[in-house]
């Protein structure tokens, strides 16, 4: 009798198969235990060995699915016309033994290309690129959308539901305090702990709270998920790695956060409507302006300097270099100069004794996006004004791009800073560590004045000084002031140079 | 055609497929847009055919040191007639498999060869099909090295080598990335006495120097002649028809019946790239990190992009562009991408090799133990390789594993496994290895780095 050899079925849920070869010639004679076909499901590829001897009649093509149990093909004796597909002693585990016979009856050749049956249901979201791109947007999370597309799919429409519905106020039984019932006890440890009470599930008579359940929930609180590199990195350099936020896998902290906080930014910056973060540079000026007042003692002298020279100075230099010299330039200069005669504004304190400088290292603060930052003029005392322009220019110019080197803005001796662009007459600046004073520069503003009886306009800008009191006093930060706008009002005095002084 | 589409995946090799799958599961309609197979270039003519061959290889290698275990055998007969027809065997299998999986995504499959005439739409065999997003994953081509001769009859490229069915009694082959080194054993072990030639200072210009060194030694004790540092000056047919490759500055020639010589090149020309202003650097095409292209909504990965030209990493590649043609925001990271070569034994790497480190600066321990003192290297008989590790010494963080190993491409993958998950030195240190195991190779390796493998002979 012929012998069938069928579609085997190889797992629980297979219901159909493909030949993918045949490995005799069809009409060709056949032994027992050779390779006969290779057949394929959705996950697996099956070599079957030819069930016994005699001559191949194939009936199934290759690529061509065919049901469980179904004949590929028939091993006919001597005599044996082929018969049709349902005729035949059926052979393979069409009879359906477990999987487990039917793999041990076939040898195998076994591929794998796929796990998990395509049946499952998708675990994850389906939805539209749109969709999810708003979802990000928005903050919605994707998961918690209802989708009423094609099969469920997401649609933009959903996700803007969902975050309408986020947006509305919640209903008043929602917000209203939870009273919380406890035991003085488990207050105590809550508090100890630190744990917020109102979160803690009450097993008590009751609902009520017991100190069990405040150190259960204590206990049972996320621990930081951390990867070992980052432990490491942590305990290396002294962080605390519950202050740093995780932002890998389940926000795990990576070695990519606990560097970022060693390169000094807190946290990664966020981008959300209505936050700046408190990073980088903002808190590198915090730090340093808490600082300056934390640790001086520091006093405020305002003047007014009639500037109608330098108004017409810098004009003439404009014109003369054609060159876009600015009043921040000739201050600078003449600070500089006015600093060569009182050499204790341009000091430190070093805690035992006060160091005056042998350089005049005059710090220029620019304002930036993201704050300020203040780039220093070497030895301004000794440049020209044509020279300090340039190199404020060039300083400024790589400051607005992040482009400043460390040596570019350190070493400073005083610091000039110049609100006059911004309409301010007389401030308080705040001085720079270590440095003992600051020169405030107020706007320009036109004046009258009595010259031999004479009423005439005159420009007079506002100085305001800031002095450590600790090194200079009212009376020596005065003189400096009065130098300043001596130079200032007399700008012939700048380019002069020996002391200036103040006129005996 | 069925309408606007989410992805347009153009090509189904080791990226496209991966790539067209993932947006399938993420919900989109998508479009696979193949010429020729799929699978691609990996399943048909590289990464499994010569595996294939150097499993067929390494049996070979191991029948003639049966002895050793006492199993007398007769000499070998090796029919390549059957070894091809398995080997095609399983490509088809395999094809046939994917073709199946990529129709239950629910994916398009459309044949010819794709061509992008808008950003937003690729034309295949004179049909438009309209697409949110398009990824390239048109992979590489075989392309002749620029040398004299190389059109000549018997040199071939990799994928001829791969696909011919002779064992040639002399070959040649210029260069000695892994492909090249793995077809240098292949025909050693078979039978042909191969000349290997590297032009620069070092066989696998790309791995640690102590690996490469390892491996030049191991394919020279196997009877493999190299020729390191040295350019082939030009291929020219001898008197007596042989082939016979000049090498440059006086260094002699070598004479073989064929001479292997290939290399890949991006497959980016006439895909309509260069019109929509597709930016590409000799042929490579330019992406990010997201694997963006220059252009919104274009994304390539795999071979057609610039980089190292592996399976895996395209298919690493298919999947994140995926994700972000489908809306959400993933990027590469290719600080854990392995090297493997099929040779025997085994060599493999991931991270950075002890030169690189230095190169960058870094403070580094090194710690590696030969396989020579490892108990299941020995029981095999394959004592020729060394696990080492590159950490960090601040932190101990492991930088790179470079091995050459029975079983090397899987310890790697284990060791990638502890890098992506950020484990130190320490860690590798804690782990308890199955024994005998190669396993135990790097644990001694990490343990090394602090000097304290129990298995090093004390000096």
């Amino acid at each position: 009798m012929a012998l069938a050899v069928t579609m085997p079925k190889l797992g629980l849920t297979m219901t159909d198969g493909k030949v993918v070869k045949w490995l005799a010639q069809d009409g060709g004679r056949v032994e027992k235990g050779q390779p006969l076909v290779v057949v394929m499901t959705k996950k697996i590829t099956y070599e079957i060995a030819c069930p016994a001897s005699g001559v191949l009649h194939v009936v199934a093509r290759p690529k061509k699915a065919l049901p469980v149990g179904e004949a590929l093909g028939f091993i006919l004796q001597p005599g044996e016309s082929s018969p049709s597909p349902s005729e035949g002693e059926g052979w393979g585990e069409g009879a359906s033994p477990s999987p487990s016979q039917g793999e041990a009856a076939l040898s195998g050749v076994e591929v794998g290309w796929g796990e998990g049956s395509p049946q499952e249901p998708p675990r994850e979201v389906r939805s539209s690129p749109a969709a999810r791109r708003l979802a990000r947007e928005l903050g919605v999370e994707i998961g918690r959308v209802r989708g009423t597309g094609a099969d469920g799919r997401i649609t933009e429409k959903d996700v803007q539901r969902s975050f309408d519905a986020l947006q509305s106020p919640p209903s008043s039984t929602e917000t209203a305090p939870r009273e919380v019932r406890s035991s003085p006890a488990a207050r105590r440890l809550a508090r100890e702990l630190g744990v917020e009470i109102a979160r803690v599930t009450g097993t008590g008579s009751g609902g009520r709270i017991t100190e069990k359940d405040v150190q259960g929930f204590y206990d049972r609180r996320a621990p930081v998920a951390a990867t070992p590199l980052a432990r490491r990195m942590a305990e290396e350099e002294g962080l605390d790695l519950t202050e740093i936020q995780g932002t890998g896998p389940g926000g795990r902290i990576t070695e990519d956060d606990v560097l970022r906080v060693l390169e000094g930014g807190a946290g990664p910056p966020v981008a959300r409507p209505g936050v700046v973060p408190f990073a980088g540079m903002r808190q590198a000026i915090a730090e340093g302006m808490l600082e300056s007042l934390h640790s001086m003692a520091q006093l405020t002298l305002t003047t007014q300097a009639d500037v109608t020279g330098l108004v017409e100075l810098r004009d003439l230099l404009r014109q003369r270099w054609d060159a876009r010299i600015s009043y921040t330039d000739l201050i600078v200069k003449a600070a500089a100069v006015a600093l060569r005669e009182h050499p204790i504004l341009n000091s430190m304190l070093t805690g035992e004794e006060i160091v005056l400088h042998d350089e005049v290292n005059v710090g220029v603060a620019v304002a930036l996006d993201e704050g300020l930052i203040v780039p220093v003029v070497r030895d301004a005392d000794r440049k020209t004004i044509l020279e300090i322009h340039a190199e404020l220019e060039e300083l400024a110019r790589q400051a607005r791009k992040g482009a400043l080197s460390v040596d570019q803005v350190t070493g400073g001796t005083f610091t000039v800073t110049n609100l006059g662009m911004y309409g301010v007459d007389a401030f308080t600046p705040i001085i720079n560590p270590p440095q003992v004073a600051i020169l405030g520069v107020g706007r320009i503003a036109e004046g009258l004045a009595l010259q031999g009886g004479q009423v005439v306009s005159r420009s007079n800008m506002a100085l305001s000084l800031t002095i450590d009191h600790r090194v200079v006093d009212g009376a020596p930060g005065a003189a400096f002031l009065q130098t300043l706008a001596q130079l200032l009002e007399h700008p012939a005095l700048i380019f002069a140079g020996g002391p200036v002084g103040t006129p005996d | 055609m069925a309408g606007l589409q989410d992805l347009v995946v153009v090509g189904g090799g080791s990226g496209g497929y991966a790539a067209a799958m993932r947006a399938a599961q993420l919900g989109g309609k998508v479009t696979l847009v193949e010429e020729a197979h799929y699978g691609g270039n990996c399943m048909h003519r590289a990464c499994i055919p010569s595996k294939f061959l150097m499993a067929a290889a390494r049996l070979m290698g191991s029948i003639h040191r049966a002895e050793r275990f006492g199993i007398r055998v007769g000499e070998p007969e090796l029919d390549l007639d059957v070894l091809h027809e398995r080997k095609d065997l399983l490509i088809e299998s395999l094809a046939m498999g994917t073709e199946e999986m990529l129709s239950d995504y629910g994916i398009t499959l459309v044949e010819g060869r794709g061509r992008l005439v808008s950003p937003g739409t690729v034309e295949v065999a004179g049909m438009q099909i309209d697409a949110r997003s398009v990824v390239l994953a048109t992979g590489s081509v075989a392309a002749q090295l620029p040398v004299e001769g190389v059109e000549l009859p018997g040199v071939m490229g990799t994928e001829e080598a791969i696909e011919y069915r002779q064992i040639p009694p002399r070959v040649a082959i210029l260069g000695s990335r892994p492909w090249d080194l793995e077809l240098a054993q292949y025909f050693c072990l078979m039978g042909s006495r191969v000349t290997l030639i590297e032009a620069g200072p070092q066989l696998l210009p790309e791995a640690d120097h102590e690996i490469s060194q390892r491996v030049g030694k191991m394919l020279y004790d196997a009877g493999v002649a190299i020729q390191r540092g040295v350019a082939v000056a030009a291929i020219r047919r001898g008197a007596d028809g042989a082939l016979v490759v000049h090498l440059a500055d006086g260094h002699g020639e070598v004479v073989a019946d064929r001479v292997v010589a290939a290399r890949r090149l991006p497959n980016s020309a006439g895909l309509g790239l260069r019109e929509l202003g597709v930016r590409m650097e000799n042929g490579a095409v330019l992406v990010d990190e997201h694997l963006r292209t220059s252009v919104p909504h274009i994304y390539a990965i795999g071979d057609v992009t610039a980089g190292p030209m592996w399976s895996h990493k395209a298919n690493a590649e298919g999947i994140v562009a995926a994700e972000n043609g489908m809306g959400l925001e993933t990027r590469m990271d290719y600080g854990v991408l392995p090297r493997c070569l099929y040779t025997w034994p085994q060599v493999a790497w991931v991270g950075l090799t002890e030169e690189q480190a230095e190169a960058q600066g870094l403070e580094i321990d090194i710690g590696k133990i030969p396989a020579a003192i490892n108990p299941y290297a020995m029981i095999l008989g394959e004592t020729a390789g060394t696990v080492k590790v590159v950490a960090c010494k601040r932190y101990g963080k492991i930088l790179g594993a470079h091995v050459m190993a029975p079983g090397a491409v899987d310890l790697i993958n284990t060791i990638a496994v502890a890098m992506l998950s950020e484990a130190t030195v320490s860690e590798l240190m804690h782990l308890i290895p199955a024994h005998p195991s190669l396993g135990e190779a790097v644990v001694d390796a990490a343990m090394d780095v602090d000097k304290r493998s129990l298995h090093l002979p004390r000096w």
